[in-house]
This record gives C-alpha cells, structure tokens and sequence, in this order.
C-alpha cells in the first residue's frame, strides 16, 4: 500500500506541477482582474454603495449591452444600478446577488434573456464567478454547488488547459487577449452604473452566432416564473418594487421563434405576479440595431430600447406620485 | 453519481481511504454497502427501494432453495424470484411500450381504449442489478452454488457501487466469493486499475463525447442530412457506444481492482471480430453470456436440430434486444443481429472459442475483409439502436442507400467542435489496441523503463483534459 500511495503520489505531483504551470501561463496571458466577468466586483460595490432611491437592473448581457441605464433612471427619478452581465451565470445566481442588497424603496427590472427560462446556469460559468471572487460562494444556492462539484470545476480547469496548450506559443505572453475582449468585453468596457460602453462608437459586427433555437420546456419555464414571483414576493417584503422586461431580439430570429416565445409570453402573462413593463414584440428590433450577436445592442439599439423603458418607468414613477 | 464527475473523484477518494484503514473484512463490506447506497441514491434515494427490494427477494428465494429439495417446490420458488424480478423491471421498463402498442392494436381493429400509460421514471440500472440478482437464484436452483446465509455479504455483492448501474453484470459465482475473502492490498492490482481508469477516461470524454454531436445532430433530424453524412453519423456511433459503454466497463473494473475485487471482462476488441458471432463472444460480453446461459442454452442451445437452434439464436438475440430498452427498434436491432450470428452458429464446426482466445496473428487480406464486412454488418444494426423511431432509422437507411455518394462535411463542420482532431485520436485509439489486442486493456506496456510509462500516461492524462468533454452527459448504456 505504502509503495503504491508513494508511486500515486509521485505521479499526482508531477500533473499537479504541470496544472500549476498551465494555470500560471493563463493567468499571465489572461488577467482575470481585468476580464468581463471581474466587472461584477464593481457592480457588487456599486448596489452596496449607490444611494436609494435607485433603479436596479438584472439580466444577462442582454441588459449590460442593452440600456442607458442612467437615461431609464433619470426618467423615473432614481439612480442606477445595472447588474447585468453574463445570461451563463442563471438567473438565480443574478436574483441570489441582487436580494440581500435590496433597500426600501428599492424598483427592479428584471429582464431574463429567454435562455434562463429554459435553461440553468452553467457550472463553469460559476466556478469562474468564484475564481474572480471567492465571496460569490454565498450567491450559490445547493444544486448550483452540486453542479459546480459535478462538472464545474472540471470543466473550468479544462478550459484553462485548452487556452494554454491549445497555443503553444502564447506560453510566456502576456495579456493575450482577442481583440473582441480587450476592446469591450473586459471590465474597464463597462461605465460606473454597470452599462458596456465600450462598444457604442463601434461599428455592428454583424451576428456571428449559430443559429437562435428558443425550445419550450415548461417544467423549467414554470420554475423560473416561480422564481420571480419568489423574489418579487421577497423583494415587496423588503419594501422594494419588482417590474419584468422582455430582452430585445433581431426581427428575424424572433419571426422564427414566435410561436415558442408566443407560449412563453401568453405563461409569463397568466402566471406572473409583477407588472411587465412591454411585451416580446416591443422589444423587437431590426438586426442593424445589433452589436456583435442577438440580445448585445449596438448604440442606436440602446438609445431606442431605453426610451421605450424610460417612458414605461416614467409613466410608472407618475402613476406612483398620483397614488400618493 | 457518474465516473467522469469529480463529486465521485471526492467520493472515492474517501472510500478508498477508509476501506483499506478498516482491516476487518466485515466492517470493509458494511462500508461497501453504505457506499453502494450512497452511490445509487445519488441520482434519486427512492431508487434504492427498489435496489433492497430486489436484493431481499432474491435472498430470501436462495435461502428457500438451499432448504428444499423437493423440484415443485424448488421450481415454484424459482418462479417466485424471477417473476417478482420481472415484474419490477416490466412495471418500470416496458409497461408504456405494451400499452401503447395494446392501444394502437385496438385502434386498427376499430376498438377504441383508453391510454393507460403512466409517466414512469426509468430508475437507472435497474436491468443490471435485476440480472445479477436472478442470476444468483438460477444458479442456486442448478446447484451450481449454495446460497449465502450471510446478508451482509450478499448486500454488499448485490450493492457493490463499481458495477451497479452499467455492468459489468456480475455472477454469484464470480463476485460473491470474492467477499468472503480476506482483501489484501496488491500493487500490482491497484496500479493495473489505475491503468484502465486512465484509458476508460480517455475512450468517454475523449472520443465518446466528442463524437456525440455529431451523431445526435445526424440521428434527431436524419432528414436534413444527405447518405454519406449518415453513414459518417453511424460509423461515429460505432464508435461512440463502443467508446462509452467500454470506457464504462474499464472505469469500474479499474475501480474495483483498486478495491481489491476483480470483475469479469465486459469488452474484447470486439470490432476486430471476423463473424458477428465473434463480435458478440467480444461485445458486452457480461450479458451476452447471460442470454446464454439462462436462455439459450435452457432452450435446448445448441444440442437440437438445425431450425430449432435457428429458433433458439432469434429468441435470443431477441430478447437480448429488447433488454435495452421497450421499442420496436431494439427489437428489431436484436432480430438483426440474431440473423447475423445464424451462418455462424449453424456452420458444422462452429467457433465456440471464448474471448479470452482472441486470435493474435497477423491477420491476412481475407481476414481483414472479414473484419470490414462485420464490422459494416454491426453498424447497419446501430442504425436501428441509434434511431429515435422506426421511422428516423428506415429514413437513415433510405438516404444513405440514395444519397451516399455525396459530400459529409457539412455534419463535421456544424457539429465537430475538436475541428477533426477526435478523428485523429480515433485512428490512434483503433491503432494502440489493434497492437495490444493480446491484453485486458491496451495500456499494458511492462517492458517500457518507468520514465517511459509515465511519459505516456501523462500525455494521456493531458489528452483527456484537451480534448474531453466535460459535460453533465451520462453514460449512454445509463438508460437501459
């Protein structure tokens, strides 16, 4: 037994030694402190430290590329707080990060990309989130831990070991980033309410994505409304006010998924318990508004999609003062 | 809990670490036990119900054998044990399949019934520990063994966690004994396992997950695909299931050596085969030796005339199909495949040669074209086991018998995400145990200096964590 244990042990250290390597060549040819998902210290200081009254934003990247956060603030009187960024994370894990910081007085907009209705969080994903921040371990709930244990950690060191010795010769570079992240997705890309700016005085680059499928599956789409009807309930009792919002989507990849998103939309109207604040085909919008895939809007999307927003949270924000 | 995971990485390591602190055999089984529970309840712990369900019937149905002589008794207790098996393994595997076609049947003669399916969730594994199980009182009933009076170690045989969920099956007579004994750590043992952990590893996340893409873009839209694209399809699902399923088998026999237990071997290079026959004296070996013993040889195997025998093979090779699963396609695949090994069986001199006499010599050109042509025979039957319908396989069949002189980049393009590299790692794998097709698992290289081996198992090592696939996708065989 002591020989085998001394043999595994041997071997287990040289791999473990060759990690160790992996590991150090990606962090110096990929910062971490500087990558896209590191923008969430910010946005975590930034709904700990912004002074009610204010207007918080949850989504994915739909909502860090989607909004003039401050226009949509402004309109109804508040200051913002865009937490928007990245739809891998799950929506739980955005809900999770967002709960304990809600103040009374408090608007939310909650605005999912339609993938969190049918899907989870990616466990790599996560593991990253408590790579860049081991204080995200809090915002993770039982199965997000589960899944982190199952997959998550594995696959987030096998991405690492792909970025490295898929390119050999990057092995002693530094900072050996696409031109995509070190333009706008890293965190100096993003503005001091958590909006991507980087990108608004670049030309669209057209959608490179394979193609947008929106699959119905109810048992998760009924978990998720739940799951906002939970937080909202939460967030009421905090004193706060929750609003849904659709994300925005090219005309044509809705056209192609308009009866999925149609079903979605006649579920989310029935069962629902906070006002939304536009309808799917509101947030439609032509490709040309488009930045680099669907959900990530280029400027003159961003102008149009917050105007429609600020109206809807102006008229809210009068029909409040009228109650009072 | 599935092997590619590192919750079971976390799992093992400490069973591991226990099991060989404890240095009494019986507190070594309870462990095993618990383990085994732990393992199973992983998925769902209402499952192991059923899992004690089986194991106390089929105690129970020993213990009465071993107390009676008497045939009708004898008989009727057999019955008692394998009906009960049955009808846990019908109630959750085939309830829907026969009330279904039940229904669709009264719906052509006019008769309209109302559907009785229910929504059952199939629990995982259920068809192999339900065969070790009733292979236990069937061989009590021929007196090939006595039943244990020892529960615990009947449990631990019946729960043992390497084997449970995808084989290999284990028989009485095999495993059983095996936790009587006194378990005395053996490097050899333990450094051989880590060997086929290692290898199985590498034919899971390497190869079968990199191929599964591929495969299930081809065979959920078969339509959108032309013939030399399906055809590539199946002959990546040749070698994905071989890559899963055997990668499956080598992970817990690996496992269990590092524990002390030897399975038997599950997988013999059956794609070199030259008959069908032989592939299936090298495929899944554990079962197909089951359906021998408990059903082909009780019908009368090969001791009958020429169509009797025929009879006996398709009864068979039916059955063994339709244990994978409630559908016309198994069935059929399984029918296939009895016709495939029916030239071979009725030949006068008919190859009984066991796996373990794998032939070594350098092949020649007609050996080879044997090879190709089982090898094409086997993937035709894949279609049918891969096919989600009747419908999708005669539709795959169909293009590929219209359309196969026809370009196939257009799958690998959309769906290969290693950009060919898995193709490459293919032709290796096939190349490394053709060399090695004498071993138990190709990662045998005694004459190489300790340098060397480890060289190579670290690149191996690293391949796995380049090119694998790290997703939640289980095991394939899971499912049955």
């Amino acid at each position: 037994m002591r020989a085998f244990l001394k043999q595994f042990g041997l071997f287990a250290a040289i791999q473990l030694a060759i990690a160790v390597i992996v590991v150090w060549s990606y962090r110096r040819q990929y910062p971490s402190a500087q990558n896209y998902l590191a923008a969430s210290i910010d946005k975590h200081a930034l709904i700990r430290t912004q002074e009610p009254p204010r207007l918080i934003f949850i989504g994915g990247s739909s909502m860090a590329f989607g909004v003039n956060s401050a226009a949509i603030a402004e309109a109804c009187g508040r200051r913002p707080v865009n937490m928007g960024l990245h739809a891998a994370l799950g929506l739980q894990f955005m809900l999770n990060e967002v709960e304990p910081n809600i103040r009374p007085g408090d608007w939310i907009i909650v605005a999912p990309e339609y993938q969190q209705f049918i899907r989870l969080g990616q466990s790599e994903m996560l593991v990253n989130m408590l790579e860049i921040d081991s204080a995200n371990a809090r915002l993770l709930d039982r199965h997000e831990w589960a899944g982190a244990f199952d997959t998550g950690f594995i696959q987030r060191f096998g991405k690492i070991a792909r970025a490295v010795i898929g390119r050999p010769g990057r092995f002693f570079r530094k900072n050996t980033m696409s031109r995509s992240t070190r333009l706008y997705y890293r965190r100096g890309g993003f503005n001091q309410n958590g909006d991507i700016v980087a990108h608004l005085n670049e030309t669209p680059r057209g959608l490179r994505e394979k193609e947008f499928q929106f699959r119905y599956r109810d048992e998760m789409v009924q978990e998720t409304i739940a799951q906002v009807n939970r937080f909202a309930k939460n967030a009421e009792a905090a004193g706060a006010k929750v609003f849904f919002s659709h994300p925005p989507l090219p005309r044509e990849v809705f056209q192609k998924n308009r009866a999925t998103i149609s079903r979605l939309d006649a579920e989310l109207r029935a069962k629902l318990t906070v006002p939304q604040l536009d309808s799917a085909e509101e947030m439609v919008f032509p490709v040309e508004y488009f930045f680099d895939t669907w959900y990530h809007l280029a400027a003159a999307g961003v102008e149009k999609r917050s105007q429609l927003l600020a109206s809807r949270m102006a008229q809210r924000s009068k029909g409040e003062n009228v109650a009072r | 809990m599935t092997f590619t995971t590192l919750t079971f990485l976390i799992f093992f390591t400490v069973v591991f670490a226990l099991y060989w602190s404890l240095h009494n055999r019986r507190a070594q089984n309870v462990l095993l036990i618990i383990a085994g529970y732990v393992f199973y309840g992983w998925w769902d712990w209402r499952y192991c119900g059923l899992m004690i369900a089986a194991s106390f019937l089929d105690y129970f149905v020993g213990l009465g054998l071993n107390k009676t002589e008497a045939p009708w008794k004898r008989k009727l207790l057999l019955t008692c044990g394998l009906t009960g098996n049955l009808a846990m393994l019908g109630f959750f595997k085939y309830f829907n399949f026969f009330a279904e076609n039940f229904q669709a049947l009264a719906a052509s003669l006019g008769w309209r019934v109302d559907p009785i399916t229910l929504n059952v969730v199939l629990p995982v594994g259920i068809s192999f520990y339900t065969f070790q199980t009733m292979s236990y009182s069937i061989d009590i009933y021929r007196r090939k063994m006595r039943a244990t009076t020892q529960l615990l170690e009947y449990l631990s045989f019946v729960s043992f966690f390497p084997p449970l969920v995808a084989g290999p099956i284990e028989r009485g007579t095999h495993l059983l004994p095996q936790f009587f004994k006194e378990r005395l750590f053996s490097f050899q043992q333990a450094a051989d396992g880590c060997r086929q952990i290692l290898w199985g590893l590498f034919k899971k996340m390497v190869i079968a997950d990199n191929l599964a893409p591929i495969v299930d873009a081809a065979f959920t839209n078969p339509s959108a695909y032309n013939g030399a694209e399906l055809v590539l399809a199946t002959f990546c699902f040749a070698f994905q299931i071989y890559c899963d399923f055997s990668g499956y088998s080598d992970i817990a026999i690996g496992v269990a050596k590092l524990l002390g237990f030897e399975l038997i071997r599950n997988f013999a290079y059956p794609y070199f085969s030259q008959s069908v026959g032989e592939f299936w004296r090298r495929w899944h070996i554990s079962l197909s030796s089951w359906f021998r013993d408990y059903v082909y040889f009780p019908l009368g195997g090969s001791r009958v005339s020429k169509p009797r025998m025929a009879f006996n093979v398709m009864v068979t090779f039916i059955l063994s199909g339709l244990w994978h699963g409630a559908s016309w396609n198994f069935l059929i695949w399984g029918a296939l495949n009895g016709i495939g090994v029916l030239p071979d069986i009725l030949r006068p001199q008919h190859s009984k040669r066991n796996p373990s006499e794998i032939p070594v010599e350098q092949p020649g050109a007609v050996a080879i074209f044997k090879v190709l042509i089982t090898f094409t025979f086997i993937c035709f039957g894949w279609v049918f086991f891969r096919a989600q319908t009747l419908g999708n396989a005669l539709l795959v069949l169909e293009r590929i018998g219209t359309s196969f002189l026809s370009a196939a980049g257009g799958l690998l393009g959309k769906h290969d995400a290693t950009d060919g590299r898995v193709f490459i790692v293919l032709a290796l794998l096939v190349a490394l145990e053709w060399v090695k097709r004498a071993h138990l698992h190709p990662l045998v290289f005694d004459r190489w200096p300790q340098p060397a081996r480890w060289i190579g198992y670290t690149v191996l090592f690293w391949t796995i964590v380049y090119l694998g696939t790290y997703g939640s996708s289980t095991f394939i065989y899971f499912q049955f």
